[in-house]
Protein backbone atom coordinates (compact mmCIF):
# COMPACT_ATOMS: atom_id res chain seq x y z
CA UNK A 1 0.00 0.00 0.00
CA UNK A 2 1.14 3.42 -0.78
CA UNK A 3 1.16 7.06 1.43
CA UNK A 4 -1.93 8.23 -1.08
CA UNK A 5 -3.55 4.77 -0.49
CA UNK A 6 -3.23 4.47 3.18
CA UNK A 7 -4.51 8.12 3.72
CA UNK A 8 -7.49 7.57 1.23
CA UNK A 9 -8.64 4.22 3.43
CA UNK A 10 -7.65 6.23 6.85
CA UNK A 11 -9.98 9.06 5.65
CA UNK A 12 -12.65 6.42 4.58
CA UNK A 13 -12.15 4.89 8.04
CA UNK A 14 -12.61 8.78 9.88
CA UNK A 15 -15.60 9.21 7.67
CA UNK A 16 -18.00 10.32 10.99
CA UNK A 17 -15.27 12.76 12.55
CA UNK A 18 -15.93 16.25 11.71
CA UNK A 19 -13.95 17.40 8.66
CA UNK A 20 -11.45 19.84 10.63
CA UNK A 21 -10.59 16.73 12.77
CA UNK A 22 -10.29 14.62 9.94
CA UNK A 23 -7.95 16.54 8.09
CA UNK A 24 -5.84 17.00 11.30
CA UNK A 25 -5.55 13.48 11.71
CA UNK A 26 -4.61 13.21 7.90
CA UNK A 27 -2.05 15.94 7.90
CA UNK A 28 -0.66 14.01 10.55
CA UNK A 29 -0.18 10.56 9.53
CA UNK A 30 0.85 12.43 6.00
CA UNK A 31 3.95 13.71 7.80
CA UNK A 32 4.61 11.08 10.02
CA UNK A 33 5.25 8.30 6.72
CA UNK A 34 7.05 12.01 4.90
CA UNK A 35 9.12 11.61 8.27
CA UNK A 36 9.56 8.04 7.96
CA UNK A 37 10.58 7.87 3.92
CA UNK A 38 12.74 10.86 4.81
CA UNK A 39 14.74 8.79 7.51
CA UNK A 40 15.60 6.36 4.41
CA UNK A 41 12.76 3.81 4.10
CA UNK A 42 10.43 3.10 1.27
CA UNK A 43 7.21 4.45 0.87
CA UNK A 44 6.06 0.69 1.13
CA UNK A 45 8.23 0.55 4.06
CA UNK A 46 6.91 3.57 5.93
CA UNK A 47 3.18 2.34 5.39
CA UNK A 48 3.63 -0.81 6.90
CA UNK A 49 4.95 0.43 10.12
CA UNK A 50 1.59 2.29 10.46
CA UNK A 51 -0.32 0.40 12.49
CA UNK A 52 -3.93 -1.25 11.30
CA UNK A 53 -6.47 1.43 9.64
CA UNK A 54 -9.29 0.20 12.37
CA UNK A 55 -7.14 0.54 15.41
CA UNK A 56 -5.87 3.75 14.44
CA UNK A 57 -9.90 5.08 13.79
CA UNK A 58 -11.14 3.44 16.70
CA UNK A 59 -8.59 5.17 18.64
CA UNK A 60 -8.86 8.36 17.51
CA UNK A 61 -12.48 7.83 17.58
CA UNK A 62 -12.80 6.96 21.36
CA UNK A 63 -10.63 9.95 21.99
CA UNK A 64 -12.85 12.60 19.96
CA UNK A 65 -14.92 14.24 22.89
CA UNK A 66 -18.85 13.23 21.81
CA UNK A 67 -19.78 17.04 21.43
CA UNK A 68 -17.38 17.13 17.92
CA UNK A 69 -19.71 14.54 16.86
CA UNK A 70 -23.20 15.73 17.62
CA UNK A 71 -22.39 19.33 15.91
CA UNK A 72 -21.20 17.51 12.70
CA UNK A 73 -24.24 15.36 12.70
CA UNK A 74 -26.40 18.83 12.46
CA UNK A 75 -23.64 20.11 10.23
CA UNK A 76 -24.76 17.62 7.51
CA UNK A 77 -28.23 16.87 8.34
CA UNK A 78 -28.43 20.56 7.72
CA UNK A 79 -26.73 20.25 4.65
CA UNK A 80 -28.46 17.89 3.13
CA UNK A 81 -32.05 19.24 3.59
CA UNK A 82 -31.10 21.92 1.65
CA UNK A 83 -33.93 24.43 2.57
CA UNK A 84 -33.39 25.14 6.42
CA UNK A 85 -36.31 27.59 6.75
CA UNK A 86 -38.63 25.07 5.44
CA UNK A 87 -36.81 22.71 7.81
CA UNK A 88 -37.62 25.27 10.63
CA UNK A 89 -41.51 25.42 9.78
CA UNK A 90 -42.20 21.98 9.00
CA UNK A 91 -40.07 21.25 12.51
CA UNK A 92 -42.49 23.69 14.25
CA UNK A 93 -46.20 22.62 12.72
CA UNK A 94 -45.30 18.84 13.37
CA UNK A 95 -44.23 20.24 17.04
CA UNK A 96 -48.12 18.17 17.54
CA UNK A 97 -47.13 15.37 17.06
CA UNK A 98 -43.67 14.96 17.93
CA UNK A 99 -43.75 16.96 20.90
CA UNK A 100 -46.40 15.03 23.01
CA UNK A 101 -44.47 12.11 21.47
CA UNK A 102 -41.07 13.22 22.56
CA UNK A 103 -42.27 13.63 25.95
CA UNK A 104 -43.87 10.13 26.02
CA UNK A 105 -40.99 8.30 25.40
CA UNK A 106 -39.29 10.84 28.06
CA UNK A 107 -41.51 9.88 30.99
CA UNK A 108 -41.32 5.81 29.45
CA UNK A 109 -37.90 6.65 29.97
CA UNK A 110 -37.45 8.02 33.56
CA UNK A 111 -40.21 5.35 34.63
CA UNK A 112 -38.21 3.15 33.43
CA UNK A 113 -35.29 4.32 35.24
CA UNK A 114 -37.58 4.83 38.42
CA UNK A 115 -38.39 1.11 38.72
CA UNK A 116 -35.17 -0.44 38.36
CA UNK A 117 -33.86 1.93 41.05
CA UNK A 118 -36.87 1.32 43.15
CA UNK A 119 -35.74 -2.71 42.38
CA UNK A 120 -32.38 -1.94 43.88
CA UNK A 121 -33.89 -0.02 46.80
CA UNK A 122 -36.04 -2.55 47.80
CA UNK A 123 -33.31 -5.52 48.02
CA UNK A 124 -31.69 -2.71 50.05
CA UNK A 125 -34.51 -2.10 52.57
CA UNK A 126 -35.17 -6.23 52.78
CA UNK A 127 -30.97 -6.57 53.94
CA UNK A 128 -32.05 -4.38 56.41
CA UNK A 129 -35.08 -5.09 57.76
CA UNK A 130 -33.75 -8.99 57.89
CA UNK A 131 -30.61 -7.72 59.78
CA UNK A 132 -32.82 -5.47 62.07
CA UNK A 133 -34.87 -8.31 62.88
CA UNK A 134 -32.38 -10.79 63.47
CA UNK A 135 -30.58 -8.00 65.80
CA UNK A 136 -33.81 -7.52 68.25
CA UNK A 137 -34.38 -11.61 68.15
CA UNK A 138 -30.67 -12.09 69.20
CA UNK A 139 -31.34 -9.02 72.10
CA UNK A 140 -34.69 -11.09 73.24
CA UNK A 141 -33.14 -14.28 73.70
CA UNK A 142 -31.68 -13.20 77.47
CA UNK A 143 -35.48 -11.92 78.60
CA UNK A 144 -37.29 -14.62 76.68
CA UNK A 145 -34.54 -17.29 78.19
CA UNK A 146 -36.02 -16.41 82.04
CA UNK A 147 -39.77 -16.81 81.46
CA UNK A 148 -40.14 -18.93 78.45
CA UNK A 149 -37.25 -20.90 77.63
CA UNK A 150 -38.89 -22.62 74.41
CA UNK A 151 -39.46 -19.09 73.26
CA UNK A 152 -36.23 -18.21 73.29
CA UNK A 153 -35.13 -21.18 71.28
CA UNK A 154 -38.05 -20.39 68.65
CA UNK A 155 -36.61 -17.11 68.42
CA UNK A 156 -33.03 -18.15 67.69
CA UNK A 157 -34.34 -19.96 65.05
CA UNK A 158 -35.78 -17.12 63.51
CA UNK A 159 -33.01 -15.10 64.03
CA UNK A 160 -30.53 -17.63 62.26
CA UNK A 161 -33.43 -17.31 59.53
CA UNK A 162 -33.47 -13.58 59.26
CA UNK A 163 -29.20 -13.69 59.20
CA UNK A 164 -29.45 -15.88 56.38
CA UNK A 165 -32.24 -14.11 54.29
CA UNK A 166 -30.53 -10.72 55.17
CA UNK A 167 -27.16 -12.60 53.07
CA UNK A 168 -29.40 -13.59 50.61
CA UNK A 169 -31.26 -10.31 50.05
CA UNK A 170 -27.74 -8.80 50.23
CA UNK A 171 -26.23 -10.46 47.62
CA UNK A 172 -29.10 -9.83 45.21
CA UNK A 173 -29.00 -6.00 45.79
CA UNK A 174 -25.23 -5.95 45.09
CA UNK A 175 -26.11 -8.15 41.28
CA UNK A 176 -29.18 -5.87 41.11
CA UNK A 177 -27.41 -2.66 41.20
CA UNK A 178 -24.34 -4.18 39.18
CA UNK A 179 -26.53 -4.84 36.65
CA UNK A 180 -28.31 -1.19 36.98
CA UNK A 181 -25.17 0.30 35.95
CA UNK A 182 -23.99 -2.22 33.09
CA UNK A 183 -27.42 -1.40 31.64
CA UNK A 184 -26.71 1.99 31.91
CA UNK A 185 -23.15 1.71 30.20
CA UNK A 186 -24.90 -0.09 27.73
CA UNK A 187 -27.59 2.75 27.30
CA UNK A 188 -24.68 5.29 27.00
CA UNK A 189 -23.22 3.55 24.49
CA UNK A 190 -25.84 3.24 22.32
CA UNK A 191 -26.88 6.53 22.37
CA UNK A 192 -22.85 7.22 21.46
CA UNK A 193 -23.62 5.07 18.64
CA UNK A 194 -26.38 7.15 17.51
CA UNK A 195 -23.86 9.88 16.53
CA UNK A 196 -20.38 7.75 15.20
CA UNK A 197 -21.28 5.04 12.99
CA UNK A 198 -18.16 2.20 14.17
CA UNK A 199 -16.34 1.35 10.81
CA UNK A 200 -15.93 -2.25 10.72
CA UNK A 201 -12.57 -2.94 9.73
CA UNK B 1 0.74 -0.37 34.22
CA UNK B 2 -2.78 1.19 35.23
CA UNK B 3 -3.97 3.13 32.29
CA UNK B 4 -3.69 6.48 34.48
CA UNK B 5 -0.58 6.01 35.46
CA UNK B 6 0.55 5.64 32.13
CA UNK B 7 -1.30 8.31 30.30
CA UNK B 8 0.30 10.28 32.99
CA UNK B 9 3.59 9.23 32.26
CA UNK B 10 3.20 9.52 28.14
CA UNK B 11 2.33 13.08 28.76
CA UNK B 12 5.20 14.18 30.94
CA UNK B 13 7.53 11.96 29.08
CA UNK B 14 6.46 14.07 25.61
CA UNK B 15 7.24 17.01 27.72
CA UNK B 16 10.53 16.79 28.65
CA UNK B 17 11.56 15.51 24.78
CA UNK B 18 10.13 18.99 23.82
CA UNK B 19 12.41 20.91 27.08
CA UNK B 20 15.69 19.56 25.19
CA UNK B 21 14.56 21.31 22.07
CA UNK B 22 11.49 22.26 19.66
CA UNK B 23 10.51 18.85 17.98
CA UNK B 24 7.75 17.34 15.17
CA UNK B 25 6.37 13.85 15.85
CA UNK B 26 8.19 11.48 14.43
CA UNK B 27 11.47 12.83 16.08
CA UNK B 28 9.30 12.84 19.32
CA UNK B 29 8.40 9.12 18.82
CA UNK B 30 12.36 8.39 18.00
CA UNK B 31 13.12 9.77 21.12
CA UNK B 32 11.02 8.67 23.68
CA UNK B 33 10.18 4.69 22.40
CA UNK B 34 14.07 3.80 23.71
CA UNK B 35 11.77 4.11 27.37
CA UNK B 36 7.93 3.86 26.71
CA UNK B 37 6.24 2.19 23.63
CA UNK B 38 4.36 4.63 21.81
CA UNK B 39 2.85 5.02 18.38
CA UNK B 40 1.37 7.53 15.69
CA UNK B 41 -1.79 6.44 17.48
CA UNK B 42 -0.57 6.66 20.85
CA UNK B 43 0.82 10.34 20.31
CA UNK B 44 -1.85 12.13 18.13
CA UNK B 45 -4.08 12.57 21.41
CA UNK B 46 -1.28 12.85 23.82
CA UNK B 47 -0.19 16.17 21.61
CA UNK B 48 -4.43 17.09 21.49
CA UNK B 49 -4.39 16.79 25.29
CA UNK B 50 -1.37 18.94 25.90
CA UNK B 51 -2.37 21.37 23.23
CA UNK B 52 -5.82 21.93 24.90
CA UNK B 53 -4.04 22.18 28.22
CA UNK B 54 -1.73 25.21 27.22
CA UNK B 55 1.11 22.45 27.56
CA UNK B 56 2.49 22.87 24.17
CA UNK B 57 2.11 25.45 21.14
CA UNK B 58 2.09 24.51 18.01
CA UNK B 59 3.96 26.35 14.78
CA UNK B 60 4.62 25.22 10.92
CA UNK B 61 8.08 24.79 9.57
CA UNK B 62 8.21 24.68 5.85
CA UNK B 63 10.52 21.52 4.91
CA UNK B 64 11.46 19.75 2.00
CA UNK B 65 8.24 21.74 0.06
CA UNK B 66 5.84 20.31 2.44
CA UNK B 67 4.64 21.84 5.95
CA UNK B 68 5.91 20.14 9.05
CA UNK B 69 4.60 20.53 12.63
CA UNK B 70 6.51 21.75 15.25
CA UNK B 71 5.88 21.61 19.27
CA UNK B 72 7.20 23.62 21.60
CA UNK B 73 6.85 23.54 25.08
CA UNK B 74 4.98 26.19 27.55
CA UNK B 75 5.43 27.46 30.68
CA UNK B 76 2.54 25.54 32.18
CA UNK B 77 4.21 22.40 30.20
CA UNK B 78 8.14 23.39 32.30
CA UNK B 79 5.52 23.62 35.35
CA UNK B 80 4.05 20.18 34.69
CA UNK B 81 7.40 18.12 34.66
CA UNK B 82 8.26 20.01 37.96
CA UNK B 83 4.68 18.63 39.07
CA UNK B 84 5.39 15.20 38.36
CA UNK B 85 8.83 15.26 40.10
CA UNK B 86 7.64 16.31 43.00
CA UNK B 87 4.86 13.76 43.01
CA UNK B 88 6.81 10.89 42.33
CA UNK B 89 9.54 12.09 45.27
CA UNK B 90 6.76 10.88 47.55
CA UNK B 91 5.90 7.85 45.39
CA UNK B 92 9.57 7.06 45.13
CA UNK B 93 9.61 7.15 49.42
CA UNK B 94 6.17 4.75 49.32
CA UNK B 95 8.30 2.39 46.76
CA UNK B 96 11.10 2.22 49.00
CA UNK B 97 9.07 0.94 51.85
CA UNK B 98 7.08 -1.27 50.11
CA UNK B 99 10.64 -2.86 48.60
CA UNK B 100 12.29 -2.93 52.65
CA UNK B 101 9.25 -4.11 54.22
CA UNK B 102 7.12 -6.00 51.85
CA UNK B 103 9.04 -7.72 49.32
CA UNK B 104 11.24 -10.98 49.66
CA UNK B 105 10.22 -14.65 50.41
CA UNK B 106 9.90 -15.78 53.91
Amino acid sequence: MNKIEFLQKLELALDRLPENERNKTLLYYSEMIEDRIEDGKSEEEAVGEMEAIGIIAQRIIDETPIHKFVSEKIKTTAYKSSNKTLMAILLILSSIIWVPLASAALIVFFSFVFTIGMFVLTAYLLVVTFGASAIILVLGIPYMFISKPYLAILALGFAFICIGCAILSFRLAVALSKGFTKLALVFARWIKGLFVKKEEA
Amino acid sequence: MEIQLKRGFYEVCVLAALKQEDSYGYKIIKDVSPYIEISESTLYPILKRLENSDCLAVYNVEHNSRLRKYYKITENGIKKIDEFLLEWEDITKVYEYIKEVGAGNE
